[in-house]
């Protein structure tokens, strides 16, 4: 294997890209060294665990993780399996606890992963629990409440690693009004199997305004006025050097867009919202994002609708994806109940955008398994040579919306994570 | 999930028994067969179709294992909503489902309780759904369902649905045909 493998598989500037790069049972080995026991994962929501004592069952790649809250209030990231002999110790969703009991051997443990009881300790010579903890993230934090855990100890922290991307992430990822207040996860995680590479699933929201295509038909029967949403501005593509991509709006935030038309009590809420988010923001209203995906696995959209997803690897050829929306905690409930509902109605397997997608990236995928088609290099090539946009906009902004300069941008810095040593 | 609307005080003819159970098989064979605007007529304007995520929590105590009112689910329409889903099948651009999935219901376990202080009836089934796509692609859905039947205009319709998967995390890749 050469120190430069990855990026072999990457030629033109990542305007082609080899199929081995989603099928080949070796690279996604390395993938979950190189990119999940090392980059910043998403794990949950502090909504979601609002309690001393709440704990949910979340996965990095693909290991499940219980992340908790603990006495002290400290979300903490467990690694979810027993050290004795490696049975699950918390096979539920969600739910309040104290222990963490294994069901196999009776290991027990605490919020924060401390060993805290074992049958016949004095059997054991000189056993120093604290050694036998389970296995923690060294570094989590809570970003608008949004919570990230990486396995690096040596991790930049999370805020550098969105580097430009942090003011406009932190922007969508508040409430509709620019205020200070919170969003919510709507309760429940759909959790479903697409038999294709987590990659494709990743890039497809980093921006690729080209799958348009894709959702011909939920835009022919329209979920609002603008297709499968409300009219959007002038849309641009930007990218981070750390493999982020985003799509971002832009449009005049002093004029009411008159969004929700279908349910009178959403379209005062987001006009009142809209107006205070414009006194706040200023012309930073003016320019949120869209949708995109934070390096390796989380997918945002961040305005309409409100959603995420990650697309968990099983193995090179499965990934589960799990799919969570989310709304103001202050919005009237009406507002909440049609957000919901229309939410659910885009997104997940019985969404009418993302089931097209679903299809696309089954029969994609089985075309990268074959020796033949592995000849057959993917093309990443639109607007390859374009120059990048002067503009306010946060990231390398393309001056062509019809680009895959986002692609291109994540492929190459999963190449530059692939080759590192 | 449970059974607890039921009124032993009103007697269930058995022509209408019957009829609910006919009633159920033509419902299938309309969507089996691809007649989704024949489809349509089965439910109310009124109507909840609402298939709920399931959760694993303890076996122990008051924890529901089935997703809440307000929730997010795998499927929560009205009948708009459900029109639209009919709508984008037949734009043949739906990708998910052109060319067209076979699907074919099968409805067992047919218990039919009057639902108190009304003439409506509350119809409790078990379903299994299987779908093929192109070649080998296969999905097999095993589900308890809840329907509430009322008659109108001599008529019944569905008025309420409700699809409790038997499934945790769905094995299929979307749920682009009609559970």
């Amino acid at each position: 294997m050469t120190m430069q493998r990855a990026h072999a598989l990457l030629t033109d500037d990542a305007g082609e890209i080899d199929r081995r790069v989603f099928s080949d049972p070796d690279l996604f080995q390395m993938e979950m060294g190189k990119i999940f026991n090392k980059t910043w994962l998403f794990v949950g929501h502090e909504s979601q665990i609002p309690q001393v004592g709440d704990f949910i069952q979340s996965r990095m790649g693909v290991d499940s993780v219980i992340v908790t809250r603990d006495r002290e209030g400290t979300i903490r990231v467990l690694l979810n399996t027993c050290r004795h002999r490696g049975m699950k110790v918390c096979r539920y969703d969600e739910g309040n606890t104290r222990l963490f009991y294994c069901p196999y051997h009776a290991w027990t443990y605490d919020l924060s992963g401390r060993l805290v009881n074992l049958p016949h300790a004095e059997n054991y010579e000189s056993f120093d629990k604290a050694r036998w903890s389970l296995k923690q993230a060294p570094h989590v934090t809570s970003f608008r409440g949004f919570i990230w855990a990486t396995w690096d100890e040596a991790a930049q922290p999370f805020e550098e690693y969105l580097g430009d991307l942090r003011q406009p992430l932190w922007d969508g990822l508040g409430p509709w009004d620019g205020g200070d207040g919170e969003v919510e996860i709507i309760s429940g995680t759909l959790k479903w199997i697409v038999p294709c590479n987590w990659k494709i699933i990743a890039e497809n929201f980093a921006g690729d305004p080209l799958h348009e295509p894709s959702h011909a038909s939920v835009n022919r029967v329209r979920l609002g006025p603008g297709g499968r949403r409300d009219p959007l501005g002038k849309l641009f593509l930007t990218h981070f050097p750390t493999g982020h991509g985003f799509v971002v709006e832009q449009f005049d935030p002093s004029v009411d867009r008159g969004f929700y038309a279908a349910s009178p009590a959403t379209a005062e809420y987001h006009r009142i919202s809209m107006q205070k988010r414009y006194a706040r923001l200023g012309e930073r209203a003016g320019t949120p994002l869209v949708l995109g995906t934070v390096f390796p696995n989380a997918a945002i959209h961040t305005s309409q609708p409100r959603t995420l997803m990650v697309a968990h690897p099983l193995t090179a050829d499965k990934t589960e994806m799990w799919r969570m929306f989310f709304v103001d905690k202050d919005a009237p409930q009406e507002v909440k109940d049609y957000l919901r509902r229309y939410y659910m109605a885009y997104g997940g397997p019985g969404g009418m955008t993302e089931q097209d997608d679903m299809e696309n990236w089954t029969y994609a995928f089985q075309a990268t398994l074959s020796d033949n088609c592995r000849t057959l290099p993917f093309n990443y090539g639109a607007a390859l040579k374009m120059q990048p946009l002067d503009t306010q906009i946060a990231g390398t902004v393309s001056a062509e919306l019809m680009s895959e300069q986002n692609t291109r941008n994540y492929y190459k810095v999963w190449a530059a994570c692939m080759d590192k040593d | 999930m449970s059974e607890s609307n039921s009124n032993p005080d009103r007697m269930l003819t058995m022509e209408l028994e019957r009829e609910i159970q006919q009633f159920l098989f033509d419902e299938a064979d309309a969507v089996d067969s691809r007649q989704f605007e024949r489809w349509l007529e089965f439910f109310a304007e009124d109507l909840r179709y609402w298939i709920p995520l399931r959760k694993n929590m303890p076996g122990k105590g008051k924890h529901p294992d089935v997703g809440g009112d307000r929730d997010a689910a795998w499927i929560d329409d009205d009948m708009e909503t459900l029109r639209k889903r009919v709508a984008q099948i037949l734009t043949g651009v739906h990708w998910a489902e052109e060319p067209p999935s076979r699907v074919v219901h099968l409805v067992t376990n047919i218990r039919i309780k009057p639902i108190q202080d009304s003439a409506d009836h509350h119809v409790f089934s078990n379903i299994i759904v299987h779908r093929n796509r192109l070649e080998t692609e296969s999905d097999l859905i095993v589900a308890r369902r809840e329907d509430k039947i009322r008659r109108a205009g001599g008529l019944l319709k569905i008025y309420r649905r409700t699809i409790y998967l038997n499934h945790h995390t769905l094995t299929a890749k979307n749920l682009s045909f009609f559970v």
